[in-house]
């Protein structure tokens, strides 16, 4: 048996676009809790700017749903297409290290590691203070 | 003669012994193999519903049945968060990416006196002094829970205290690892071995999750989360023998290819 998911991609959402990145989520997602994929901001870029960072590991339809128009899933029938189109128009796939300006995302095999992908975008995670 | 080679020679179940053993006596707690099928029953599914089975290396794991008599599940309803169900080399593991990944489940108010948090685990990476967590059991002060910093220190919550092994873990080998509180008096067992420890800060707690056990991290949307395996875990409450814990020691060292 071969699993479906083939790819892993990590997204890099700006800090004042998490909630429309959400909406996108909720429709490339699998699940009507989807919409919480972005949540804390605690990567940062080398000028200091912050995002919130997703990785997972995703079918090939992905890649494929990113650049078309949206319909609602039928998990979210209800949610806000006008905030996932505005997230959409956003993304850079495999472009690059990440800006507030885009949405990044590198897409890659699914054996390649969240934190090479985090490398790529240029990002780097916000100490935490010890317990 | 009928029934020749099966009357009185099935074979025992180390898992079904162990589980019968921790959780006979209606003890609190929960039991987690990340494999697709345990015992014969589907125990790994892709989603949080449970409709979606792993059947396959690479799925995500989003819900994760508990083996002991308690169903207390472990899920991820969020897609991103849910791990790798990963099987490499005959071993079957849960795979945590330290971005997002993490199972949650209730949390179970029990007797915070007498509890044991076992885990078989392969931390990979702790960055900047950064700890990276196994797990979390518990809630407030009453909290349990793991985990590891970049110098291989073990650390282990019990109660508002913080306690540390000294440089035990070398990061990217496996290991088994209770933390245990009986009587109220704690400690840190790793392959086996009682391991010296030393009680640290006074640490708060809230940042942490609330009301929920987590699997993979420990705070609710920070870093600090886990890069690495978890190739099986347990809470329980109650009091327990040095032969149950050497038992758990066992049976997590033989499905996580440590060697005691």
């Amino acid at each position: 048996m071969t699993t479906q998911y083939q790819q892993r991609a990590t997204i890099a959402t700006p800090l004042a676009h998490i909630p429309d990145a959400n909406q996108l989520a909720l429709r490339l997602g699998e699940s009507a809790a989807d919409d919480q994929t972005f949540t804390a901001a605690s990567y940062q870029d080398a000028s200091g700017n912050l995002y919130a960072v997703a990785s997972t590991v995703t079918k090939p339809i992905f890649a494929e749903m990113a650049g078309q128009p949206l319909q609602a899933p039928d998990h979210a029938p209800d949610m806000d297409l006008a905030a996932a189109t505005r997230a959409q128009a956003l993304l850079q796939i495999n472009g690059g290290i990440a800006s507030p300006d885009v949405i990044a995302v590198i897409l890659g095999d699914r054996l390649e590691s969240a934190q090479d992908h985090i490398a790529a975008l240029g990002l780097t995670p916000i100490p935490q203070d010890t317990p | 003669m009928l029934n020749f080679g099966l009357i009185g020679r099935r074979r025992s179940d180390p898992l079904a012994a162990l589980i019968a053993q921790l959780f006979g006596n209606a003890e609190q707690g929960a039991f987690y193999i990340p494999r697709p099928i345990v015992n014969g029953v589907q125990s790994l599914f892709q989603d949080s519903a449970g409709t979606v089975p792993v059947t396959a290396d690479g799925d995500p794991g989003g819900k994760m049945l508990d083996q002991s008599p308690n169903s207390i599940n472990a899920s991820q309803s969020v897609s991103a968060e849910r791990p790798v169900y990963t099987l490499a080399n005959g071993l079957d593991f849960l795979l945590f990416d330290e971005v997002d990944d993490r199972m949650l489940f209730p949390f179970i108010a029990g007797d915070a006196d007498n509890f044991v948090f076992s885990i078989a685990v392969t931390p990979e990476v702790a960055i900047d002094s950064n700890p990276r967590y196994f797990g979390l059991v518990g809630t407030g002060i009453n909290l349990q829970c793991g985990y590891i910093n970049d110098s291989g220190i073990i650390f282990t919550r019990v109660a508002n205290t913080t306690y540390n092994t000294g440089s035990e873990v070398v990061l990217g080998n496996t290991y088994v690892i209770s933390h245990i509180v009986q009587n109220g008096i704690p400690s840190i067992r790793i392959n086996a071995v009682n391991k010296n420890f030393s009680a640290g800060g006074d640490p708060t707690a809230n940042s942490f999750f609330s009301n929920t056990g987590v699997l993979g991290a420990g705070y609710e949307s920070t870093s600090n989360k886990l890069q690495g395996k978890i190739h099986a875990a347990l809470f329980r409450y109650g009091s327990i023998t040095e032969s149950q814990l050497s038992d758990i020691d066992t049976y997590f060292a033989s499905v996580a290819g440590v060697t005691l």
